[in-house]
């Protein structure tokens, strides 16, 4: 399933951007860097790899969510020199970061469950 | 914590917008390096891989747009850039820019000038602590006041406040060295200034100490104003002494400034303590200074306002209940049958309610009238952008295929609006603060005003133009933007020129755009022609006296406490001495004078008539009007008609004959006449104003009627007492002058200080002056009318010409053709006229349609003419005819002025 961004596909063909898939996609960033720090394009190998290629991010929103996630101070960012003497942008994350994954990662949770019941009852 | 974190990273963002893009560029350059390479290690020629890694990552440009606009600088700068652009356009056009600035500023401007005035009257607060836990006590009715016991019974048992202060109103003579004028105070209890947390900027204020024994306290409070008005803000204020009627009083404080009392509507130049009321607040009316009743003893005598701070947690109801039963346990006690005193309270911030009344109305009406300029402007630059947006349609049309949204084109125009807007504003401020430093420099008369009144360019004013400025940049910019925004695409590139549907479609805006204008300029011209009307029969008003050649001058003999020989001897002096100056015809004395505002109203018993005892006295009370129990009652001196000029009908002046001790007489006017003794001669009869065991006097004259309180009021019953029989304190000398009344001031007010020289050089006013100042309000509100009339009309005619000029320029094919094939230079002239007038005619009938409505609002402001007034529903539309025709004019010359070749060859 190849969504763009992780965004809902609209019957009218429109893409809109809910908070909750920013939400998601926030939280995948932050899960692929609990490992270990890493650059743009190695976070989004890593989700799709989390994902088991359900998930393939579009570069443009990672970045956009690399920028909202800095500024809200959860990752930190440092160049690294690259071998043809260019340089690389890695991400860490923050002490900040790693506990609103936690939060976030237990919303989800009680999120789910709910709707796993709700889906059960009669 | 976020948020300042994000502020922060913003404003590095803004300075370091270079590192930034070479950052972002950079990452996106690793990211399709890597994106190549793990293709090439999948087995993908080199050129194939990098193509699908730009697939992948889309368009660039695209994604860098996207992470820029999260941070909000972004938003900051496009705004910025916007303004800029916006600030070239204009400058490019200046003559669009010039006329569309002045629209705004004079729109912006009246409505600026007219808040501060709504400022400085219904939106002020008291300079004390915390008003909102401040109440006003009133008596029975808002405007009843309690005597001294009332009140100290009332501070010593309540529970409900923290305190209860009370003050009087005063009006002295205060000397220092030769210099002696009145100046108006208040006499306020020891606990006033705490009551009300009002500290003192130098020396202190008074308090409890100061109000023990009576007499023992002979100090005063200056306010901020007397001390720079009169001492020159000394520094060395404290400790000087001043005369006090008489009497040596030791300054021991300055109130901050703009403390001025406890009321906004009245100032107070100085604070007394309670204590020293026996010499400041000497007995008016027919006490003379033999009989002082002791104030902090007479129930009876009312004179005191009082206010009180709420205990925290109370409520108004809740205080009010409270004080209503305490008075009924002290009712109990006392055992006194008379009226139920109640009390009521009011919030200190709602004001006065009487004055306050008057003066919402009025600024109302200034408002709506302000609004409605300001719309007329705003209509005027919304046409103007329309037509900068016909020319503007091919670059918006590019911009609009090339992908921009339509919301950020909006967002741009409006930017330009608001700028047009504000830069109107800025203007427009700078001609209110010009108006009000000239109503500054030239302040109303001193009893002009019902409540004093200090406007200024304040904070809030500023907050209020600013906010105006935006909105009427929305307002007026919306519409445009929005149109402009959506132009047909396809011909608008292919250069066409419109198709007929789109031109009829904008005409029809801009059209209706020029009725609306004409319509609301004829709303403003009616509104001021019925002023300007009702003034001029206010001023014709025959007074019933002759106002040219009277002068009138107080002589409160009341603040020197003359026992009343030595009162009767000053007025016989005075009158003697006036009469001897050369140009003087007569002279006489009055209590009120009228058309000043006051007066006096005594219960009433005619003999034979049925009538309840009222037996009452008061002053400056409007309850007499319409009572048949009470009448308005005048004390004058002998030849008082005479210098007056009012006529007497029947029977004969007072006379020497009516001496103090003799049978008491009295002259009636004719209203009193009409109203009591409609069909017997009232000669002879007779009437008491004293109560059924006072003195009944013998109707001796009537007296035609003449005007008492206001130039607008139909004909009171009036009784004239003689000044012989009725000693007062307070009279005010009148003099008929041969010549110039204002001429003899000066003699007059030596003859009286050389008589006695303690009295306060007060101001002398010949009675056409009363006239004057009564109407001042009238005038004032005329003139504002007249001008933002003018306003209107100006505006609607320069949208007028600007619409037409548009319309010729663009029907000059049209012309062109028509004059090609036979029409003279008067055929097209008509034609365009004949457009023009139609849209003036539109608006004409719509305007009249909503003045015939609206106008009856207006009534209570007009005397003498109707709210829907024929001459002025026939003259205004032909004054707008006119001004239309002066409008269309110059374009249709220029229609004239087509030459036929250009113009088909024209696009």
């Amino acid at each position: 399933m190849l969504l763009d961004t992780l965004t809902d596909a609209r019957p009218d063909g429109r893409m809109g951007d809910t908070d909750v898939m920013q939400g998601t996609l926030d939280m995948l960033i932050l899960k692929s860097l609990t490992l270990e720090p890493m650059h743009g394009f190695g976070i989004s190998r890593r989700i799709e790899q989390i994902s088991r290629g359900v998930f393939k991010v579009n570069p443009g929103s990672l970045l956009v969510a690399f920028k909202r996630l800095e500024r809200a101070g959860f990752i930190t960012a440092e160049w690294r020199p690259t071998e043809n003497s260019r340089r690389a942008k890695y991400y860490s994350i923050t002490p900040r970061g790693l506990k609103q994954y936690k939060t976030e990662t237990q919303d989800w949770e009680r999120r789910t469950a709910a709707v796993a019941r709700l889906l059960e009852a009669n | 914590m976020r948020v300042f974190r994000e502020v922060v990273a913003g404003v590095r963002s803004l300075f370091a917008r270079g590192k930034d893009e070479r950052d972002l560029d950079d990452e996106l350059r690793h990211y399709l390096a890597m994106a190549t390479n793990e293709r090439i290690r999948a087995g993908m020629s080199p050129a194939e891989a990098e193509r699908a890694a730009r697939l992948e990552i889309g368009g660039v440009e695209s994604v860098k747009e996207d992470v820029r606009r999260v941070g909000w600088e972004t938003t900051v700068e496009t705004f910025l850039r916007d303004l800029r652009y916006a600030a070239r356009r204009l400058r490019q056009s200046p003559g669009f820019t010039l006329v569309a600035v002045v629209s705004l500023a004079l729109g912006i401007g009246a409505n600026t000038a007219i808040f501060s005035l709504v400022n400085a009257t219904l939106i002020r607060n008291l300079p004390v602590r915390e008003s909102k836990s401040l109440v006003y006590l009133h008596g029975s009715s808002p405007s009843a006041v309690f005597s001294y016991p009332d009140f100290d019974e009332i501070r010593r048992n309540n529970t409900a406040f923290d305190g209860v202060a009370a003050w009087g109103g005063v009006t002295v003579s205060m000397g220092t060295g030769e210099d002696v004028t009145a100046v108006s105070g208040a006499i306020v209890t020891g606990n006033f200034f705490d009551v009300l947390g009002v500290h003192a900027t130098a020396g202190r204020v008074i308090s409890d100490a100061d109000d023990v024994t009576p007499d023992a306290h002979p100090v005063i409070v200056l306010s901020d104003r007397l001390w720079q008005r009169r001492f020159n803000r000394d520094p060395n204020i404290v400790g000087k002494d001043v005369m006090v009627n008489g009497r040596r009083f030791s300054i021991i404080g300055v109130a901050p400034k703009g403390f001025e009392g406890a009321q906004l509507e009245t100032t107070r130049d100085f604070f007394v303590p309670m204590m020293m009321q026996s010499v400041v607040r000497p007995p008016r009316g027919g006490y003379s200074g033999e009989m002082n009743p002791d104030l902090l003893r007479t129930r009876g005598n009312r004179w005191l306002f009082a206010i009180g701070r709420l205990k925290p947690n109370v409520s108004i109801a809740a205080a009010t209940a409270s004080l209503a039963g305490l008075l009924k346990e002290q009712q109990a006690r006392e055992a006194s049958d008379e009226r139920g005193v109640s009390v009521t309270m009011t919030p200190v911030d709602d004001g006065d309610p009487d004055s306050r009344r008057q003066v919402v109305s009025a600024v109302t009406l200034l408002m709506s009238v302000v609004g409605l300029v300001l719309l007329i402007a705003c209509a005027n630059v919304a046409n103007l952008l329309l037509a900068r947006s016909t020319s503007r349609a091919r670059e918006i049309a590019v911009r609009l295929s090339l992908g921009a949204s339509r919301g950020r084109l909006v967002r741009q125009l409006l930017t330009e609006s608001v700028l047009l807007a504000s830069v109107g504003g800025t203007a427009g401020l700078g001609l209110a603060w010009l108006t009000v430093n000239l109503f500054r420099a030239s302040p109303p008369p001193v009893d002009a005003l019902p409540m004093a009144i200090n406007v200024g360019i304040d904070g809030r004013v500023l907050a209020f133009t600013l906010l105006l400025s935006v909105a009427t940049g929305v307002v007026f910019g919306l519409m445009p933007a929005l149109r402009a925004s959506r132009p047909e695409l396809a011909p608008t590139l292919k250069d066409d020129s419109f198709t007929a549907r789109t031109r009829m479609r904008r005409v029809n805006v801009r059209s209706a755009l020029i009725v609306a204008q004409v319509a609301m300029s004829l709303l403003i011209l009616v509104s001021a022609s019925l002023f300007l009307r009702s003034l001029r029969e206010s001023q014709a008003v025959n007074a019933g006296f002759d106002a040219r050649r009277v002068l009138t001058v107080p002589l409160s003999i009341n603040l020197l406490r003359y026992t009343r020989v030595q009162g009767r001897q000053f007025y016989a002096d005075v009158l003697e001495r006036a009469k001897a100056i050369p140009g003087v015809e007569s002279a006489s004395l009055t209590r009120w004078v009228p058309l000043s505002g006051n007066n006096a109203v005594r219960g009433l018993m005619v003999q034979g008539e049925e009538a309840k005892d009222q037996g009452f006295r008061g002053e400056n009370g409007s309850s007499g009007r319409g009572n048949p129990n009470a009448t308005f009652v005048q004390v004058i001196g002998n030849d008082y008609f005479r210098t007056m000029g009012i006529r007497l009908l029947r029977g004969r002046d007072f006379a020497l004959a009516d001496a103090p001790g003799g049978p008491s007489v009295a002259i009636i006017n004719q209203a009193f006449a009409h109203a009591h003794f409609p069909s017997a001669d009232p000669i002879g009869q007779r009437l008491s104003v004293s109560g059924p065991n006072g003195p009944w006097a013998e109707i001796v004259g009537v007296a035609a009627d003449s005007k008492m309180m206001r130039v607008a009021e139909s004909p009171i019953p009036n009784v004239y007492l003689p000044l012989a029989q009725n000693h007062e304190t307070g009279m005010t000398l009148l003099v008929r002058t041969s010549v110039d009344p204002s001429g003899l001031a000066p003699v007059v007010a030596r003859e009286i200080h050389t008589l006695e020289k303690n009295l306060p050089a007060a101001s002398a006013r010949s009675l056409s002056d009363w006239l004057d100042l009564s109407l001042y309000l009238s005038r004032a509100g005329t003139i504002a009318l007249v001008v933002f009339g003018s306003l209107a009309i100006l505006l609607a005619s320069v949208g007028l010409y600007g619409v037409m000029s548009y319309a010729v320029a663009r029907r000059t094919k049209e012309l062109g053709v028509r004059m090609a094939l036979g029409a003279t230079s008067g055929d097209v002239r008509r034609e365009i006229l004949r457009e023009g007038l139609g849209l003036v005619g539109a608006g004409i009938v719509v305007g009249l349609v909503a003045a015939l409505g609206t106008t009856r609002l207006l009534a209570s402001f007009l005397y003498g003419v109707s709210p829907t007034d024929a001459v002025t529903f026939a003259t205004v539309p032909v004054l707008l005819v006119v001004v239309g025709i002066a409008a269309c004019y110059l374009p249709a010359r220029r229609a004239t002025r087509v030459d036929p070749m250009t113009a088909l060859r024209h696009q």
